[in-house]
């Protein structure tokens, strides 16, 4: 269906005419071509004749502009089609893949333009949650800066071309004088990881015809260290799957199971399940890493070590668990290779963390998980396999099943045989799908000179971008929302993709284009269906027929597909190369180490042209359209450095200037972290445009890889930090830490005694209820006893709300403080993106926000607390009370709503809200979509929320358009709305499954139990403002081992 | 006995010595030479360069004013520094500032009419000048300060096809009305109390033009015995609506921070705090004034250094309540054994905004002390400074209140830092301009000193007087 351009009945440019095998009628056959071929060429020799017939011709052809293409149409609609109600929404499944695994979605469609992506709930990998990437890609697709049309690049002139007939053509000829030497000199570089079998068997197919020709797969998402260290371990290229329901005791080393994982939204699910200290014994979170991820602040205990010292740790803990527990490694595997001592193992907090951290996992044996994260080196991953296996972990948490395509070569080594091939001259036709390498692979590879060495290049991928910029060609690639496709999810299950709309600018996939290449002509469905009827030949049943194909993209998915757990095989592997610098405690200032892992926003850099993914607020850091390099606190003192200090950096020949500084508590001291993804320079008119032609944008932050040398791990030492003396601006959502002691002061005393309530599992075993008792103990009658807030009483009779009572709850024990909801929220309720400068003054528009706070003395390993706030609907709301124009009022169902055309601005409410959840519109922030350019991007509004104008006040309605959909829908069935139809959008897409939304009124509801949970508080109850949003105090379950260490 | 034409020549009218009540006017002057003075001003045809420069100033400052909330409303609020959670920054700073300087006025004229302070004579009609012209100075912000100024009518409970009236609980609402009828009151009581002069000019006026306007503004004045009486009881009666005024309104625009639950607003002390501090700058606003107007015009035998310390003295005594108000703060946060509350104010005094609390100190309670000294409060130079620093002192007050409190409040997640942009600046000295714009005019237009009542100070004529 995107092959637009396929059989054209009439044409629209000469190029096309003279290409393309329609048969106009013969007189302007023969006339055109002659008069005006390539433009301006004949213009010399014009004479009034000549002049009357263009301009004839002109006239003649004005009606041409209104001729379309042929659309082939998945459902005909010249009946209505059954149940289709125009105005009422539809839902589809589909999914999108990341770094080649694919996430189930369902995408919500509003007559023909899709809206909202949501998870697929029927999907046991999302269970309805979709991570922040997936759910902003809503935005992507709508993206004004994304190429429209085929660019060629000729001698450094780029021009746009409008039909694909002749890159077709060219590329044609290519393989077929190719196809004689089997296809050497051909390079086909998949810049993206695919696990989708119909690329697979196209690839298959690809390589049938030109053996020779060269197919190489790298994908900085990808996870290749994992495969590469089952592999080492196992002698088999194996998934690791994490059971994590089962597991008593989690360690997470450099790894991020809660947000960049790729199965991260079940195992979000699975290990907030057994954060609920009600609901059974909790488990225990040990992390271990330089930099901050999701996991790591939701550790309950974390050790802060540099990237290089995390294979010997691993390494030593082995060592220690297998003595102390007096365990056997399987036989496969031989004698144990002796383990690095001395050095930073040895020092108290280590060696103390180390001890209790092998206890408890000898105690736990069997339900204990280890998991090592994408950035480290193979032989660290294989070290993990093994210890999960000697502790007997596998099976019960930890699975291992087959990777698919996991034959090929790792990532990096792909990208090194690029360079090298280009290098060599040996390529002549070299065609990239997807990705952009150019931008991500380590600037030490210096792929930007080498790719133009190549003869022909060609470029897939949705913007022009600094890939394309270099290629021959670029291509215009369908957006995932707008095609046909398949993958396979984490656990090996097969998922369906299906077109949500016509492509809006054109485009093929890689699927599309592979085909092509191999000369079929067939469109993407057809690609996939037949696909999809090969798998049903290797085994499944029923898959022939028209029903299963129907069910199955319906569901999304094929049920059943899951990959079974391999029984892997251990296989001896050498011994971990501990470099005597990975072991020293410390490291001297001009030899630190360089951490760029992938940001958990805008992953690679692939979100980076993302509004929505520039403004969120990083889940740590708050820093908002930038990238920073984070150091620890100690050191920037060491370094004398302070926030928004600009630094030049050197490491190992290659230097990047002018890079932000900001301390970040808890970093590892001796390593600097600067994330990919920023620093874009073709991005678009978001992320930075300083090559196009048209408005230059300073790219958002900076560009790590031109400081890499490696693509298969993700840190390298040598790095020198020079203080520049002038300073970089950079946009937090929250004050950083470095404040004046009057307000650190607060913050310490404040956060824990009233905000973010925390216990220990002890604790709460012993005092449920513990939330409650905020104020001192008190003497009565000679005993101390605890004492709760005396309870409030107003001077006038309050509300009864008879009818519905809405009231939200969030769990703190399971919110991980991952930020899925709060791009759920911006994309639900048309949460405009105000810009870098607008953050700086504190005008950023989010309705929900995570608020971060690091309590304790040692700034260098602290403790973290987050808590997600959005208008909590105090029934006795400050707000109302001082609105003069009555904007602002409270429904009979307790809500507090807001009257956006009551609303006049004078921010008054604003200043009373405890919580500061009121957003004020200081200006048109959809001023942007008014240009002709953007207003593509309108159609990512949901039509059920008005998008506000300029000069009022706007904040959380608890999703009020989903409740008034509810109330319809049970009001035509005569019946109450049921707990569990209202589902907030921030409800919706948590994958920690912390909020609970519903009314209040309703005995049985999980609201209602939520709020009268004992560990539930409201905030700032004192001011008897009486919150409809209840908080669950955060639960900890510290090993009393290291207890006393821990603040 | 000491007589008047000796003391002439030192033009010193200070001396408390008891046993001699000091003269309020100086300088021989009789009814023909107050009349000569006051109304020389008016109908001298020659325009005087220093006062051409100055309003040019004036006026161009306001054009910048005008311009600036055309760009503001057609653009947004955006332009000024106002944020999240800052959302009321530098136009509530000004609206409170210029509404607290408008109350030397009305207390003068009113107040201190009703305790029969007749010195207050000398100086009431420009101090309600400056009044009326401080007020609007202070309506026009709240009016722009609004995220949609096109809807700002919304405040005024008029019937409408919604079918809505205003929030009646909101503060805000309370101010619309307090304000409001603080501008027409003082307004009717300044043209009122103006009548008798306007009808002086325009007896003396020659040109038909003149005669006619100021006629018309005169509103057939005739100088009558029975105009005297009524005129009389009306004022009398205008004095005291007026008074209880001086009070209600800062009361009421001290409920606007009061009424809300922030800590370092919700404080039962801010209507007498705020209504002190009021008084405390109009004062200071009204000596600022007086001194080169005094100078310039020739009036210095009639706004006398008497006049000027008298003032000074109120300066220290309403200087002191605000200093008392600063410490009870405080103390009251201390006691009330409330964390947030006492957070607010250590804040204050050693957060991000310390700079901004203590030049509010230093300015407020620290610079009048030295009007315990009589030298002090006769000086001019001293007096013209310490006056100045009180006016900065109280824009500082304004602002520590408003934005101190508001940027950090209960949530430290939410706090935030808040700067000005260039349009908060302009604003602010164009809102001078306009004041000053407004005042100039005045000056050379209506007869600045309130001549019918400060004849009625003088002593008799035909030599009569003495004798008493």
């Amino acid at each position: 269906m995107d092959e637009r351009n396929q059989s054209p009945t009439l044409w629209r440019s000469f190029e096309q005419f003279e290409q393309g095998d329609a048969a106009p009628a013969p007189t302007l056959r023969e006339f055109a071509p002659g008069q005006f071929a390539d433009g301006p060429d004949g213009l010399p020799n014009f004479d009034r004749r000549r002049f009357m017939q263009i301009m004839g011709a002109s006239t003649a052809l004005a009606g041409a502009a209104s001729c379309r293409w042929q659309e082939s149409t998945i459902v005909a609609e010249a009946v209505r089609p059954e149940g289709r109600v125009p105005g009422v929404p539809e839902h589809y499944a589909t999914h999108m893949e990341v770094g080649g695994v694919a996430q189930p979605l369902v995408v919500t469609v509003y007559e023909g333009r899709p809206i909202k992506i949501e998870g697929n709930a029927e999907h046991p990998e999302s269970l309805g949650s979709a991570s922040l990437y997936a759910q902003a890609a809503i935005l992507e697709a709508y993206d004004p800066d994304r190429n429209v049309r085929l660019v060629e690049r000729k001698d450094g002139i780029r021009t746009e071309v409008q039909s694909w007939e002749r890159f077709d053509a060219e590329v044609a000829a290519r393989l077929e004088a190719a196809a004689p030497r089997g296809g050497a000199g051909v390079v086909v570089f998949q810049g993206e990881a695919s696990s989708s079998p119909t690329l697979a068997r196209l690839r298959a197919q690809f390589a049938q015809r030109f053996p020779n020709a060269l197919w190489l797969e790298s994908d900085p998402l990808g996870r290749d260290a994992e495969r590469e260290g089952n592999r080492l371990a196992f002698g088999q290229s194996l998934h690791t799957q994490f059971r994590l329901l089962g597991a008593r005791l989690i360690l997470a080393l450099d790894s991020d199971l809660l947000t960049t994982h790729p199965a991260a939204l079940r195992q979000s699910r699975e290990f907030a399940a057994r954060r609920r200290p009600a609901d059974g014994p909790m488990n225990r979170l040990y992390a271990v890493e330089a930099n901050y991820s999701v996991t790591g602040t939701n550790a309950d205990h974390r050790l802060p070590l540099r990237a290089e010292q995390i294979g010997p740790f691993l390494a030593a803990l082995e060592a220690k668990v297998m003595e102390a527990g007096r365990l056997r490694a399987a036989a496969g595997w031989g004698e144990l290779p002796a383990a690095p001592t001395g050095g930073f193992l040895d020092t108290p907090k280590v060696a103390r963390f180390l001890d209790a951290l092998a206890a408890d996992l000898i105690v736990n044996r069997g339900d204990s998980a280890i998991a090592v994260g994408p950035g480290q080196p193979a032989a660290v991953h294989a070290i993990a396999a093994r210890l999960n296996t000697s502790l007997g972990n596998v099976g019960t948490t930890v699975e291992y099943v087959a990777a698919p395509g996991g034959d090929r070569v790792l990532a990096g080594t792909a990208l090194e045989q690029l360079a090298q091939v280009l290098d060599a001259g040996q390529v002549e036709t070299l065609l990239i799908l997807g990705g952009n390498p150019v931008y991500s692979a380590p600037g030490a590879l210096g792929l930007g000179a080498k790719i133009s060495r190549a003869g022909f290049s060609a470029h897939l991928s949705l913007y022009d971008d600094e890939t394309s910029a270099l290629c021959t060609w670029h291509l215009p690639r369908a957006h995932w929302l707008e095609a046909w496709s398949d993958a396979r999810t984490w656990d090996g299950g097969l998922v369906l993709g299906q077109p949500l709309m016509l492509p809006l600018y054109g485009g093929r996939t890689p699927i599309l284009l592979t085909a092509r290449l191999l000369g079929d002509a067939s469109d993407g469905q057809t690609l996939v269906r037949g696909t999809f009827a090969g798998l049903a030949g290797a085994g499944l049943v029923g898959s022939e027929d028209e029903k299963a194909w129907r069910k199955a993209i319906h569901d999304g998915f094929l049920a059943g597909s899951v990959a079974t757990p391999v029984a892997a095989q251990p296989r001896a592997f050498a011994a971990l190369e501990v470099p005597a610098r990975a072991l020293a405690a410390s490291v001297p200032a001009g030899q630190l180490e360089l951490i760029a892992p992938i940001d958990t926003k805008v992953l690679d850099g692939r979100g980076a042209n993302n509004a929505w993914l520039q403004e969120l607020p990083d889940f740590v850091t708050k820093l908002t359209w930038d990238n920073a390099l984070l150091i620890a606190p100690s050191m920037a003192k060491e370094l004398g450095l302070s926030f928004e200090d600009a630094v030049d950096l050197q490491i190992n020949g290659r230097s990047l200037e002018r890079v932000a500084v900001y301390p970040l508590p808890g970093h590892a001291v001796g390593s600097a972290t600067l994330v990919q993804g920023y620093g874009r320079v073709n991005a678009g008119k978001v992320g930075g445009a300083l090559r196009g032609a048209g408005e230059q944008v300073e790219p958002a932050g900076f560009d790590v890889n031109v400081l890499r040398s490696r693509a298969d791990v993700n840190f390298e030492a040598g790095l020198a930090i020079t203080r520049r003396g002038d300073s970089y601006e950079l946009a937090c959502t929250q004050e950083h830490f470095q404040m004046d002691a009057t307000g650190m002061g607060a913050i310490q005393t404040r956060v824990g005694e009233h905000l973010i309530r925390e216990g220990s599992e002890t604790q709460y075993r012993a005092n449920p209820d513990f939330a409650d008792y905020v104020l001192p103990p008190q003497e009565v009658d000679g005993r101390v006893v605890p004492t709760p807030y005396p309870p409030l009483q107003s001077l006038w009779t309050e509300h009864s709300y008879e009818g519905h009572k809405w009231g939200l709850s969030i769990d703190l024990s399971a919110c991980t403080g991952c930020n899925a909801c709060v791009v759920a929220c911006q994309s639900e309720n048309n949460i405009p993106v105000v810009g870098k400068e607008q953050v700086r003054r504190g005008r950023e528009m989010h309705w929900l926000r995570i608020d971060r706070y690091f309590l304790g003395s040692d700034m260098d390993d602290p403790k973290v607390a987050t808590q997600p706030v959005a208008c909590v609907h105090c029934e006795l709301a400050p707000c109302e009370q001082v609105c003069p124009v009555a904007a602002t009022v409270h429904s009979d169902e307790g809500l507090n709503d807001m009257v956006y055309n009551r609303c006049i601005g004078t921010r008054y409410c604003s200043n009373n809200c405890p919580f500061k959840v009121r957003r004020f519109n200081y200006f048109n922030y959809h001023k942007d979509l008014e240009a002709p350019a953007n207003e593509v991007q309108k159609l990512a509004h949901n039509p059920e929320v008005t998008v506000r104008m300029r000069g009022v006040m706007e904040k959380c309605t608890y999703c009020v358009q989903r409740i008034q959909a509810a109330k319809i829908k049970a009001g035509n069935a005569r019946r109450r709305v049921r707990d569990g139809e209202v589902v907030t959008a921030c409800q919706q897409t948590c994958p920690a499954d912390a909020i609970r939304f519903g009314d209040l009124n309703d005995t049985t509801s999980a609201v209602r139990a939520a709020h009268d949970d004992p560990r539930a508080y409201d905030l700032l109850a004192y001011l008897n403002i009486k919150p409809r949003t209840a908080y669950l105090a955060r639960i900890r379950n510290p090993n009393p081992q290291l207890e006393t260490q821990s603040v | 006995m000491v007589t008047i034409t000796q003391r002439v020549a030192t033009l010193d009218n200070t001396s408390d010595d008891p046993r001699q009540r000091q003269p309020l006017i100086l300088g021989n002057n009789d009814y023909t030479s107050i009349t000569e003075k006051v109304c020389g001003v008016v109908e001298d045809p020659k325009v005087k360069k220093a006062w051409l420069i100055a309003f040019l100033i004036a006026v161009s400052l306001t054009g910048m004013l005008f311009a600036l909330v055309g760009y503001l409303i057609v653009t947004g609020v955006g332009v000024w520094g106002n944020q999240i959670p800052v959302a009321w920054g530098w136009p509530i700073v000004n609206f409170v500032f210029w509404v607290g300087i408008g109350h030397a006025g009305t207390l003068i004229s009113a107040i201190l009419y009703l305790f029969r302070q007749n010195w207050r004579t000398s100086i009431n009609r420009f101090a309600e000048a400056m009044t009326i012209f401080a007020v609007v100075c202070a309506g026009l912000f709240p009016g722009i300060h609004v995220g949609r100024a096109w809807l700002a009518y919304w405040l005024f409970p008029i019937p409408n096809q919604m079918l809505m009236w205003p929030q009646f609980r909101s503060p805000l609402l309370w101010d619309v009305f307090a304000v409001g009828t603080y501008a027409s009151v003082s307004t009717v009581f300044w043209y009122m109390g103006m009548i008798p002069d306007l009808a002086t000019i325009r007896d003396r006026a020659k040109h038909p033009l003149r005669r006619m306007l100021y006629g018309v503004l005169a509103m057939g004045w005739r100088g009558s015995a029975r105009h005297w009486h009524r005129y009389e009881r009306a004022y009398l009666l205008l004095a005291g609506l007026a008074t209880p005024l001086v009070l209600s309104v800062h009361t009421i625009v001290s409920f606007d921070f009061a009424v809300s639950q922030l800590p370092g607003w919700h404080t039962t002390i801010f209507p007498p705090y705020f209504v002190a501090g009021a008084i405390f700058s109009g004062f200071a606003m009204v000596v600022t004034l007086a001194i080169p107007a005094r100078a310039f015009f020739g009036m210095k035998d009639i706004i006398t250094i008497r006049h000027l310390e008298n003032m000074n003295k109120i300066i220290l005594a309403t200087g002191m309540m605000v200093g008392y108000a600063y410490a009870m703060e405080f103390f009251v946060a201390w006691y009330s054994g409330n964390e947030f509350e006492q957070f607010a104010f250590i804040n204050r005094a050693t957060g991000p905004y310390a700079w901004a609390y203590w030049i509010m100190v230093s300015c407020n309670v620290i610079s009048p002390q030295i009007f315990w000294f009589k030298k002090a409060r006769t000086s001019i130079p001293i007096m013209l400074v310490i006056a100045i620093f009180v006016n900065i002192g109280m824009w500082f007050e304004r602002f520590v209140i408003t934005i101190s409190t508001l940027n950090r409040d209960f949530l430290p997640s939410s706090w935030g830092y808040f700067r000005p942009t260039l349009v908060d600046l302009g604003m602010l000295v164009g809102s001078f301009g306009l004041f000053f714009t407004l005042f100039l005019l005045f000056l050379r237009f209506l007869p600045m000193i309130a001549m019918a009542e400060v004849k009625s100070i003088l002593p008799r004529p035909n030599g009569h007087g003495e004798a008493h």
